[in-house]
């Protein structure tokens, strides 16, 4: 009985160590994907201010309201070859430049006060939706 | 030369050649251009050589609108008048502001920026500026760690802001004015009303009373008054015994058209690394840059002339906005509270000395940018009378503030053409205060304060329907009566008004000098 009693205590407690540091690793590694993680924005947005700049822009553009169709648009003739937001194929620093392109052609909106381009503010919306 | 008004005899007849209402900025810089010629300037101050709240006290009044400042404490009552307890920030209106905009109503001043930039020059010896240097090159050139943000300069522009120290007029023209014999200074001198001729077309004399119970009668061949911007209208409208509806007001426009300059903290700046931003931040007292939208974009956009500057965003969240601090009707203790409210925002004693030793202690990630934004002439923005009358028989002013929507609408696209630049460059990204994309356009942000800037009350046009004065200053309709000081501007520009208030009335005591060497009437001499 004492020894079920060790064993069952022991798998709770290292249950208790290593789960959070697991699910804490998991999501910095899905908050790592270049696909949800605008560049810039992140040296100064928390993960969560990024999702809410994301359902902002959901709420804002309904027809962009799925992980699809923001994939689509954020990679034109990507061909269906990335199919989810946690593909990390995607080279990050190509949205960034996109993101800046935007910039300097004045294709700009404004989503909870920040002025941001199309590309990253749908990085932000992907992001919303994992 | 000096005298105060309550040890005359009452009803004494006081005569010269000029006389000029308001001892501040303007009234002052007038009587300097007119020391040791043979003409008898008379120099008329309602208060006396230091602070009185019972002086002070004439000013109180009403405001409706937008919330604004208590009446009696925006404006300083004593000889120096507001250069009192002004800031020192010094910048030239741009060109554009005097342009004729046709998405601005009634912009357009009678005289251009190059008009002004001799006077503004010679504005500078009297503010104890150092140097005339207004382009952001020539300071880089001086000192290369003055770099600026690297914005498209088609965009936006650096504005170069200059500080006085700030020049005290009262305490440092006292003596000079005092001593100079052609100048008759009168303390404790409140003007009353003005008489005018049969027809009233022109001023003969001023009344002036004090709290001894005497009263006075100045009378000039020439009248300037010059009492800031919410006494000028009021002392035009109070003189309403021989013209029903207040001295030079035929049209209807004397305390038409106040402007203020908005001022709120309104976006923020956030940068990808840290930046000390030492051009717009730590370079003052010497020099500071601020942003500036070129009046190629302004047009592009129809907007208004607004101005940003930065402060670190730390600091800034624990600086209460003015609105909230300079309540009272005494100006020494709101002074009191905006110098206690910023030592705070700055740290205690501890953590400024522990910072004091950190080589990183300027740097940042985020800026609070704060927007000073000229308004729209708005006629329903005004000054008016109350019923209730002052302690010498002077009907109080009444101030509503109020915009036309351009402001808001204007604020909103000056941050966005910013976010955008910085977004093009790659350093960062802007922040706009929630308050302002509510979609309403007829109500601003309830922090919105103002520079305690009263402009626009005796408006400037050559057209008597559209201005009270004329292009020298002149009322129109009134041949010996002037106005002097920020409420001869038909529009604000985005920068502090003083300089160019010190540069205006340089040029009409040079109109004035001219227009009496060649008038045929005998002076009074001194």
């Amino acid at each position: 009985m004492r020894r079920r009693t060790f064993i069952v205590g022991s798998a709770v407690a290292a249950a208790a160590v290593v789960l959070p540091v697991l699910y804490r690793k998991y999501q910095n590694a899905k908050w790592d994907r270049p696909l949800i993680r605008p560049v810039i924005l992140s040296h100064f947005c928390g993960e969560e201010m990024i999702r809410q700049i994301g359902v902002s822009y959901r709420s804002k553009f309904p027809a962009e309201n799925t992980e699809r169709k923001l994939i689509d648009l954020l990679l034109p003739g990507n061909g269906g070859k990335v199919q989810s937001s946690s593909d990390n194929s995607i080279d990050g620093n190509q949205l960034a430049a996109k993101t800046q392109e935007e910039f300097k052609a004045n294709n700009i909106l404004n989503l909870n006060g920040w002025v941001l381009s199309p590309t990253e503010a749908r990085q932000c919306a992907l992001l919303s939706l994992t | 030369m000096h005298i105060d008004a309550r040890t005359l005899d009452n009803d004494s007849l006081i005569e010269g050649d000029i006389c000029i209402v308001g001892a501040g900025a303007a009234g002052i810089s007038i009587a300097l251009e007119w020391m040791n010629t043979p003409y008898k300037v008379i120099l008329l101050e309602g208060g006396g050589f230091e602070y009185e709240d019972r002086i002070q006290e004439l000013y109180s009044g009403k405001t409706t609108g937008q919330t604004y400042y208590p009446i009696k404490s925006s404006e300083l009552h004593y000889f120096g008048g507001t250069t009192g307890h002004w800031g020192g920030m010094c910048s030239l209106f741009d060109p554009i502001a005097f342009k004729k905009r046709d998405w601005v109503n009634l912009s357009g001043w009678p005289i251009t920026q190059d008009d002004l930039i001799p006077f503004y020059q010679r504005a500078h010896i009297n503010m104890d500026l150092p140097d005339y240097e207004y382009d952001i090159r020539a300071w880089q050139k001086k000192d290369p760690s003055l770099i600026t943000l690297p914005l498209d300069e088609n965009v936006i522009w650096n504005k170069v802001w200059r500080f006085s120290g700030p020049a005290r007029f009262g305490k440092k023209y006292k003596d000079t004015i005092v001593n100079a014999p052609n100048i008759h200074l009168h303390t404790y001198a409140n003007v009353v009303n003005i008489e005018a001729n049969e027809n009233v077309s022109s001023v003969k004399s001023v009344t002036i009373k004090n709290y001894t119970g005497k009263s006075h009668k100045v009378t000039a061949k020439k009248f300037i008054f010059a009492c800031a911007g919410i006494q000028n209208a009021r002392v035009l409208l109070a003189s309403n015994k021989q013209a029903p509806k207040g001295f030079g007001n035929d049209n209807d426009l004397v305390g038409r058209y106040f402007m203020e300059h908005l001022e709120i903290k309104s976006g923020e700046l956030w940068l990808k690394e840290e930046n000390a931003l030492k051009l717009y931040i730590a370079a003052a007292p010497r020099v500071q840059g601020e942003l500036a939208i070129t009046a190629q974009k302004q047009e592009e956009y129809k907007i208004l002339n607004g101005i940003v500057s930065f402060t670190p965003l730390e600091i800034a969240k624990k600086t209460p906005p003015y609105i909230q601090t300079w309540t009272s009707g005494d100006p020494l203790a709101n002074q009191r509270q905006v110098d206690k409210a910023t030592w705070k925002a700055g740290g205690n004693r501890i953590t400024r000395f522990i910072d004091s030793f950190s080589s990183k202690k300027d740097l940042h990630q985020s800026f609070q940018m704060t927007i000073r934004l000229e308004q729209e002439p708005n006629p329903l923005s005004r000054v008016t009378l109350m019923a209730e009358k002052d302690e010498l028989g002077v009907p109080r002013a009444a101030l509503n503030w109020a915009f036309t929507g351009l402001e808001k609408k204007s604020m909103i696209k000056i941050y966005e053409i910013i976010g955008q630049q910085v977004g093009a460059a790659g350093i960062g990204r802007v922040k706009l205060m929630e308050e302002l994309l509510d979609g309403r356009l007829d109500t601003v942000p309830g922090t919105t304060s103002g520079g305690w800037h009263h402009m626009g009350t005796t408006r400037m046009h050559n057209d008597p329907k559209f201005g009270v004065v004329n292009a020298d200053c002149k009322i129109h309709g009134i041949d010996n009566a002037y106005m002097a000081g920020a409420s001869c501007f038909p529009t604000g520009a985005g920068v502090n008004p003083t300089l160019t208030v010190v540069a205006l009335s340089i040029r009409l005591a040079d109109h004035l000098k001219e227009n009496i060497k060649a008038s045929p009437v005998a002076l009074t001499g001194h």
